[in-house]
């Protein structure tokens, strides 16, 4: 402090030191203050993120734990198309192992998850399919309930994916707008990956009876 | 006159364009705001009258003792030809639900797109899993349709979830506490107390000045007695003529004073009459007269805030 005072002395600022001391003072404190509140904002909305990514989880995984008692319900009418049954558990295996850490949103993993549901999707819509040829298996009410839960879920799949982008939004405005950026550099905030829509591998999962 | 008619021809334009090209969720007008007891909303005229009586007073029923909230809309066509997401973004435009417990339901039927879909809020998820959403559609709603009975697949369906979540304890209603709970009611309640604060206060500071001495200046300038002269008639009111004696306790200054009070049965009291009175009818005209609201302010219902997750099911017929 006294090293201060002195080089204002010699430097001649100002005429009285204290008042020279007292700005610093306040400019100190007003940049304490932004980087507290704007970094406790990075923070709630890095946790929004996390929240929204583990409910987008937890319908995927809701998802998956419908498969096992439709492929059951199928096969007891249709044994017979084996290979879409057998590509649905394959897909859904795949589905279950991938799963993502919120701390690691990037945009490599993100694809990685998309293309794991996206070919569960598919694999499902193809088991759907097979109703068509069995209209023993279509009249049953058990399937017809099975398939209202599984529409459910993917609408919920739906619901929280657009959440999640919603939230991931907020987040990457605040952490590349300026002067956040700066802060976030320092402290690691980095930009997270939303869902998007893709030709093909993933588009908004869409089940239709 | 003329204006008048261009009001009338440009409301057949847009809902000639409407019936056209189908609803949008946002154009769907919510009854229940206007009547806390009604929640058909038919825009189209596809229910009868008789129908909608009956799908309110089971849908009444709901709310009053599950604090389920529901908004059931019956329209020809949606403009984006999707069931789901027609009721889903209803849902998330008024939130109808408890916004704690999330008790909202939306049931929307399409008569032109042939679609139907029951959505149930995140706290409906438990009693109304999608799996009995499609059983309640598949046994009562789905044989009326086929039919072409809109009203009887309506009935039906409300009925039938009336009887699924009847056996659901958990459930109960909010009459207590109402419905719309939260923190955006209390605000209106701080500003009734704020204004109330001041209009108590400046009628104590007018009872104050009128007890003023006009001689010493001091605060007790009583009345000590009143005698009743008779009644009088002026401009057709009856006015009750006292003569009332006002007494200052510092200087016993005293004053003999001729009143005529309008002779009303329901006038309360005198003492700080003008001001109390001012209050009362400055009431009548804020809120009674809501005429803007579209009829009685007070009998029109509001939506709690539920959240609703995607649960429920759709179908086609």
């Amino acid at each position: 402090m006294n090293s201060i005072t002195n080089w204002i002395k010699s430097h001649k600022i100002a005429s009285g030191g204290c008042g020279c001391l007292v700005v610093i003072l306040i400019f100190a404190i007003a940049i304490g203050g932004w980087m507290k509140t704007s970094y406790n904002g990075m923070v709630e909305l890095d946790e929004g993120v996390s929240t929204a990514w583990s409910n987008v989880q937890s319908q995927y995984q809701r998802r998956a734990d419908l498969i096992p008692n439709l492929v059951n319900t199928v096969k007891g009418y249709a044994a017979h198309e084996k290979e879409t049954l057998e590509g649905v558990i394959a897909a859904r295996s795949k589905a279950t192992q991938m799963t993502i850490d919120p701390s690691n949103l990037t945009e490599e993993n993100m694809k990685k998850f998309q293309q794991a549901q996206g070919e569960l999707s598919n694999a499902l819509g193809k088991l759907l399919m097979v109703q068509e040829r069995y209209p023993e298996l279509k009249a049953n009410e058990n399937f017809s309930e099975l398939q209202a839960q599984l529409e459910g879920t993917e609408n919920r799949i739906a619901v929280e994916r657009n959440n999640f982008n919603k939230v991931v939004e907020a987040y990457n405005l605040k952490v590349r707008s300026f002067p956040n950026n700066i802060l976030a550099g320092l402290f690691g905030f980095e930009k997270k990956s939303k869902f998007e829509a893709e030709a093909g591998s993933e588009k908004a999962p869409e089940v239709k009876f | 006159m003329t204006k008048r008619f261009f009001g009338f021809l440009l409301l057949s334009v847009i809902s000639i364009a409407v019936f056209a090209a189908g609803h949008k969720p946002a154009d769907i007008p919510m009854v229940h705001l206007q009547d806390r007891t009604k929640y058909a909303c038919n825009p189209d005229g596809v229910l009868s009258d008789a129908a909608i009586a009956r799908i309110d007073s089971t849908l009444s029923w709901l709310e009053a003792n599950k604090g389920i909230q529901t908004i059931l809309v019956v329209v020809r066509k949606m403009e984006n030809e999707d069931s789901f997401s027609f009721a889903f973004e209803l849902a998330q435009l008024h939130k109808p639900g408890h916004k704690e417990k999330n008790t909202g339901l939306v049931i929307l039927l399409s008569t032109e797109d042939r679609q139907y879909t029951i959505l149930t809020g995140r706290g409906l998820e438990g009693t109304l899993p999608d799996a009995i959403c499609k059983r309640i559609e598949n046994r009562y709603m789905l044989p009326h349709l086929k039919e072409g009975n809109w009203d009887a697949a309506m009935i039906a369906t409300v009925e039938a979830i009336k009887k699924y979540t009847e056996g659901d304890t958990e459930l109960h209603g909010f009459t207590n506490s109402p419905i719309e709970g939260g923190d955006d009611s209390l605000m209106p309640m701080f500003l009734l107390l704020f204004v109330g604060g001041i209009l108590i206060a400046a009628g104590y500071y007018a009872n104050r000045q009128r007890k003023r001495c006009p001689k010493c200046g001091k605060h007790g300038f009583n009345m000590i007695n009143e005698t009743f002269i008779g009644t009088v008639m002026r401009n057709g009111v009856r006015y009750k003529h006292y003569r009332r004696c006002y007494v200052c306790k510092n200087c016993n200054y005293t004053v003999f004073k001729d009143d005529y009070d309008r002779d009303e049965d329901d006038f309360i009291g005198r003492s700080g009459g003008p001001i109390i009175f001012g209050f009362g009818r400055g009431f009548g005209r804020g809120f009674g007269g809501g005429s803007s609201f579209g009829g009685g302010g007070f009998s029109g219902g509001s939506f709690g805030g539920g959240s609703f997750g995607g649960g429920g099911a759709s179908g086609r017929f």
